[in-house]
């Protein structure tokens, strides 16, 4: 399966104080529903001539919601008209801050078969919000509102959690937050990826994120009955200690030919921040083919870069099969070239053999 | 969703309107409990219990058999002369009762932890204000950990019988205040989804006829979703580990009566630990239930 992330809008409606989207030069625009109906015929004629695959669309943003309920409306359209016969292999999933969800929304998420949305949420005062103040209190009432229709519409949701300089002073009460807001958990911890100098305060190292995960994770394996669904944790204890394979893009080294980013012009490239950085350009929609696209010449050396680093800056790590040097593009904001290991190899590293392996007393073996 | 219980005091002038509902009445004494009987046969009410708030001590009530046909809850400050309630054991042992505890009497730990040993059911009413959270959870850990035989302590093991790791467990009920099973009605027919609500001026209330279509009701609806205000700013209580069963109720007491965070942290670990113990065990004997 590949997915597709679809960048609706680079509008949005908040200001998150990490967030590069609302900071980037050329923000505002939203594709237009020429490029989506063009993205579902490409698709239908990929799946015709690929009978055995099935694609993935991730509808992202900006804040993808922006667009409106009768927007999307047309994309259900565009799916029954121009994919008849493929339809059913294509399924859908959304990241939204789920600030400007309506009840509107509820027969599209059903129509386009969602039955989670994924989001993100933080209870630091003044980092998630709109406006130049960030404004978090009439942030978090949209979303609590928001919250209230998917329970009563039993849609799901899981969230993102950014893990920046503010979450270090107290990683337990983040945790039990989170975890009393959702109860099972659906939290998935990650790491802020900050790049400018202005907003430093905010960023934190490979360390600083293993002390953090470190803090929280004998809590949660002790009392993993209660809150299962806490990333990393859960996948580390599925490929560690069960043997069952399942990794995230950025551990699997085989996004090569499984992503493809569409901007709102119709650019496309591997994922959110090539396109970002303008890097891994796979051309444009209107001129090429999905089967063009995910065979795109660029994408070879994203495949070369696991040979590189398995026979060097990798070569005998024990958590090569689990890790494959992290994301290409972690290597690149630090060397400007994908031939090196992530930046963020102590965090994968450092916290399993730190806490992980310790903590369990089951030690990974390749 | 089964049908909501009905609290109110007893007062015979609302009992027409409230014809084949299930009732907690609060009655100023007991010698009315006859009264009530024959009210609630002539309207069609099924007393769901009768609750009985005295300033006396427990060893000064005189105990009747014939109360044994009524669900009790009496809340009384004290235990009083063990052994002049002793000499009414014969009868008390025979009633369908619960004593209730407030934490505003000190003695209420050892009280309870005594009744609970004679084979009493007993309940302790947190006051946040009050309560010695230290005492609370010895006696928490009495209730769920000791393998001596004791009767259930409530809230404890309401908590141990309704909880689910990845569930809020509310053990309002325990005091008749859970909207989602007890609603409250004035002197005047309007109902009330909490004490709170029917005690404060702005209280919200509604009409009685509302009652059939009360979950249809927004201030209904929004009553139960009032949890996740603690979650639009990191409130000590939303960061804390025990509120997936406090849900909070202690937040107006936090600064003048610290320690319910250990409390309940305690409290969380000792209901899994109670759960496991119990896996193997048989069920202990029930009388009426909140
Ligand atoms: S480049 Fe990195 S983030 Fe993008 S798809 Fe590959 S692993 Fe994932
Ligand atoms: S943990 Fe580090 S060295 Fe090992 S595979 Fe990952 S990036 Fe490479
Ligand atoms: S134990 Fe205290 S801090 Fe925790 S939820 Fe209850 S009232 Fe709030």
């Amino acid at each position: 399966m590949a997915t597709i992330i679809i960048k609706v809008t680079e509008k949005c409606n908040s200001n998150c104080r990490y967030c590069d989207v609302v900071r980037k030069e050329n923000t505002g625009k939203t594709m237009s529903l020429d490029i989506i109906r063009l993205l579902f015929q490409r698709t239908n004629e990929y799946l015709l001539d690929n009978p055995d695959e099935t694609l993935d669309f991730l509808w992202h943003g900006g804040e993808p919601l922006l667009p409106g309920a009768a927007y999307y409306k047309h994309i259900i359209d565009f799916q029954k008209n121009y994919c008849p016969d493929t339809g059913n292999r294509i399924s859908h999933s959304i990241q939204t801050n789920l600030t400007c969800f309506t009840e509107e929304f509820v027969s599209i998420f059903n129509a386009m078969g969602i039955k989670s949305v994924g989001t993100s949420y933080d209870p630091e005062p003044h980092m998630r919000g709109p406006g130049k103040n960030i404004d978090t209190l009439s942030y978090n009432k949209k979303f609590i509102r928001a919250l209230k229709i998917l329970d009563k519409y039993d849609i799901g949701w899981g969230m993102i959690y950014v893990v920046t300089g503010m979450s270090l002073k107290d990683p337990l009460g983040v945790f039990y937050f989170l975890t009393n807001f959702l109860l099972t958990g659906g939290v998935n911890f990650n790491p802020v990826l900050i790049y400018d100098e202005e907003r430093k305060y905010l960023s934190v190292t490979p360390v600083q994120f293993v002390e953090f995960l470190g803090a929280i994770f004998p809590v949660w394996w002790e009392n993993r009955n209660r809150y299962p669904d806490v990333e990393p944790f859960k996948s580390l204890v599925n490929n560690i200690i069960h043997g069952h394979r399942s990794l995230a893009c950025v551990d699997s080294g085989s996004c090569t030919y499984h992503h493809i980013n569409i901007s709102p012009e119709g650019d496309t490239s591997q994922c959110g921040r090539s396109s970002d950085w303008k890097l891994l350009d796979y051309g444009n929609i209107r001129d090429s083919k999905i089967s063009e696209i995910l065979r795109h010449p660029e994408r070879d050396q994203l495949e070369k870069r696991n040979r590189i680093l398995m026979e060097g800056e990798c070569a005998g790590c024990r958590f090569w099969e689990i890790c494959h040097g992290g994301c290409p593009l972690d290597a690149w904001s630090k060397h400007r070239d994908f031939n090196h290991k992530s930046e963020w190899c102590y965090a994968k590293k450092g916290f399993i053999e730190k806490y992980f392996e310790p903590v369990t007393g089951s030690i990974f073996k390749p | 969703m089964a049908e909501h219980f009905l609290v109110c005091d007893y007062n015979p002038k609302i009992l027409k309107r409230i014809r084949d509902r299930s009732v907690v009445f609060f009655l100023d004494s007991l010698s009315k409990l006859y009264d009530l009987e024959s009210d609630a046969r002539d309207h069609h009410i099924h007393i769901h219990c009768v609750i009985y708030e005295t300033k006396k001590s427990l060893s000064d009530i005189i105990y009747k058999p014939e109360w044994s046909k009524f669900p009790i809850a009496i809340v009384s400050p004290s235990l009083g002369r063990l052994s002049s309630f002793l000499k009414m054991a014969s009868v008390i042992k025979k009633l369908n009762i619960r004593f209730y505890f407030r934490t505003d009497y000190e003695n209420c730990y050892r009280d309870i932890r005594i009744l609970s040993s004679l084979g009493y059911y007993c309940a302790v009413i947190i006051n946040g204000k009050t309560v010695n959270w230290e005492e609370l959870t010895d006696l928490m850990t009495y209730a769920l950990l000791n393998v001596v035989n004791h009767r259930e302590i409530l809230p404890f093991s309401y908590v141990t019988r309704y909880y689910h790791p990845q569930n809020r467990t509310d053990y309002g009920a325990v005091y008749f205040d859970d909207a989602s099973r007890y609603i409250h009605l004035t002197g005047e027919g309007m109902l009330a989804l909490s004490r709170k609500q029917m005690n404060s001026v702005n209280g919200i209330l509604l009409e009685l006829d509302k009652l059939d279509r009360i979950t249809q009701e927004k201030a209904y609806k929004e009553y139960l979703y009032r949890w996740q205000e603690f979650f639009l700013e990191p409130t000590p209580c939303a960061c804390c580990k025990g509120w997936r069963i406090c849900l909070g109720k202690y937040a107006d007491t936090i600064k003048d009566n610290p320690g319910c965070r250990d409390f309940f942290s305690e409290f969380l670990e000792a209901v899994d630990l109670h759960l496991k113990k119990r896996e193997n065990t048989t069920k202990e004997e029930f009388i009426w239930q909140p």
